[in-house]
């Protein structure tokens, strides 16, 4: 039973950590964006 | 303190047998992060080697063992190797392996990205390595890589591609310690309780998001000036090679601290240990860190005071960067602050902590020095500024990546390094960066040029000193090679699972060596026993 919890809690955290890389990656694409494509206007 | 109740009954899946699975395909934090600090200490010393040829055709005035441009071949490839290849992998090593530790989480939070930053790297620096045996020869113009210089010379497709490879290891590899951090933390680690190495490496890690894509368009930039016929910083065609500087150093600049934020959280760790007292002002360390990440984004041109900027700008940006050393300040006072009344011994680990106190602040003292525009005219692309990035970069940052391994090889390892090797690694080190670059300030100071085969008689005694240094310090390293190969292969004398009497935070409460697997059930917190004590007074 404790095992379960633990992998319920495990995995409810793996979720967070997708979400949050999802965003910083999003960042990241963003700023490269705007320093290439200031350049090109 | 917590009690990780985690280990024996794991020890039926530990690490795989086959060697090719555990490292090539592994998703494990300890694993993968001895894979980066072993690339890094193999890179240390392959840009090592750069410098050893840099210092010894330095060695007197003339030109004696290299050609000019295989002489600027090793400056760039130097910097390149030490910077991206050694000092930034390192601190994702040492990342790596104690952040999960640190804040009790089984692993990374995106362990297979974790395995593909890693394996990028050896990819990536093997292109950029093979540029020297390549026809067009390596990059020469400086690791800055400014147009038009370093369109001139060869292998700028190489350069840019393993640039843009790094680039995206170090995007990964923060993303994934950002993740880890902000949802992998044991219940009751709340952000204010985490160890201050833990905060560094959070700020680090967004620095590194904020500015790699940064390097990562003004090198494309560079490549479609080259290959594909744009002129974006070619003048001729209507571009601006200043606005490269810029952009450039929009990056660098940050780029250092990516480099120093770290050290000082290691710093912040080893001091308390061996004073055995709580670091005096956890709440003011976090937040000059944190003030320290922000100046970065705001200083960048004080690189290019000597470009011919506006009044304005080189007044802006000179006082932007002084402000710098009220963070840096508060951080050093309080070092100084954890180590008064301690009762202070002097283990390795902590003999290389606070020589990396008393150099890296020479180092800053340096940097002030550059920081006054009017003054870094003179200083401008001398040997000043050499010795002043080597201060903060080798007894500061290297200094510091040194003194973490020997405080967590116990750990790793399961097994004491010899002290007495240890010692004798320290002070040759200390004595010998120091006869390698405090000469160089002086060869500055009288107007000697950085990234120079040839130079006048005038600078032929400090040069020679500062060789000497040079090779002995290299030399002083391969000590460091015999200790570590000695902790994991032949010392007898165990390691306690504390390793440090006054050794406090969640990484101590496993055993030595850390097992395969740990914190797979959540440990409990007790803030007594968090290195910094109580937060809350």
């Amino acid at each position: 039973m404790q095992e379960t919890s633990q992998q319920v809690m495990m995995d409810a955290r793996r979720r967070g950590a997708r979400r949050t890389a999802l965003i910083m990656a999003g960042i990241a694409l963003v700023v490269f964006a705007l320093s290439f494509l200031q350049m090109v206007r | 303190m917590a009690h990780a109740a985690t280990h024996d009954h794991h020890d039926h899946h530990g690490a795989p047998s086959n060697f090719f699975v555990r490292w090539c395909m592994s998703t494990n934090h300890k694993d993968i992060g001895t894979l980066y600090l072993v690339f890094a200490l193999v890179m240390f010393f392959i840009g090592g080697s750069f410098a050893m040829v840099i210092r010894a055709e330095l060695f007197k005035p003339g030109l004696q063992l290299v050609q000019p441009y295989f002489f600027n071949e090793m400056t760039t490839m130097h910097a390149l190797v030490m910077i991206f290849g050694a000092v930034m992998p390192a601190f994702v090593g040492l990342g790596n392996w104690m952040i999960p530790l640190m804040i009790g989480a089984p692993d990374m939070a995106l362990p297979r990205m974790n395995n593909l930053s890693f394996w990028i790297m050896p990819f990536a620096f093997a292109l950029l390595l093979s540029t020297l045996f390549s026809a067009g020869g390596a990059p020469a113009g400086g690791w800055t890589m400014y147009p038009p210089l370093a369109l001139q010379g060869g292998s700028v497709a190489q350069m840019v591609f393993a640039i843009h490879l790094m680039g995206i290891s170090s995007i990964m590899g923060s993303i994934n310690i950002i993740a880890t951090i902000l949802n992998m933390r044991a219940p009751g680690m709340d952000l204010l309780k985490m160890p201050v190495f833990v905060w560094s490496w959070l700020i680090t890690a967004f620095l590194l998001i904020a500015v790699m894509p940064v390097l990562a368009g003004a090198v494309t930039m560079l490549l479609t000036d080259k290959y594909f016929g744009t002129s974006f910083f070619n003048a001729a065609g209507g571009g601006d090679p200043v606005l490269y500087q810029h952009i450039f150093w929009f990056f660098g600049h940050p780029e250092v601290y990516i480099m120093i934020l770290p050290a000082f959280g290691v710093i912040s760790e080893i001091i308390p240990t061996f004073a055995r007292k709580p670091i005096f002002g956890y709440k003011a360390m976090v937040f000059a860190i944190a003030s320290i990440a922000f100046l970065s984004f705001i200083v960048w041109a004080h690189h290019m005071f000597a470009v011919g900027l506006p009044l304005g700008a080189e007044v802006f940006f000179m006082y932007a960067t002084m402000l710098i050393a009220v963070p840096t300040g508060v951080k050093v006072f309080n070092w100084v602050s954890t180590m008064w009344g301690g009762s202070m011994t002097f283990e390795t680990p902590m003999l290389f902590a606070i020589a990396f106190v008393i150099l890296f602040t020479i180092g800053g003292f340096s940097g002030l020095m550059l920081a006054l525009a009017p003054a870094d005219f003179q200083y401008h692309d001398t040997y000043f500024v050499v010795a002043h990035f080597h201060y903060v970069l080798v007894t500061g940052a290297v200094f510091s990546i040194i003194a973490a391994t020997y405080y967590w090889l116990p750990k790793w390892t399961g097994r004491m390094y010899s002290e007495f090797w240890g010692k004798m690694h320290f002070w040759n080190s200390v004595i010998w960066v120091n006869v390698l670059f405090f000469p160089q300030h002086f060869l500055g100071l009288a107007g000697m040029p950085r990234r120079i085969p040839d130079y006048n008689v005038a600078f032929a005694n400090f040069n020679m000193i500062s060789s000497i240094g040079g090779f002995l310090f290299g030399a002083s390293q391969l000590i460091f090679v015999g200790v570590l190969i000695h902790a994991v292969w032949g010392s007898k004398k165990k390691a306690t699972d504390r390793v440090w009497e006054g050794a406090k935070g969640l990484e101590w409460t496993v055993p030595s060596p850390a097992p395969f697997h740990t914190f797979e059930v959540p440990p409990v917190i007790n803030d007594d026993e968090l290195a910094h004590g109580h937060v809350d007074h």
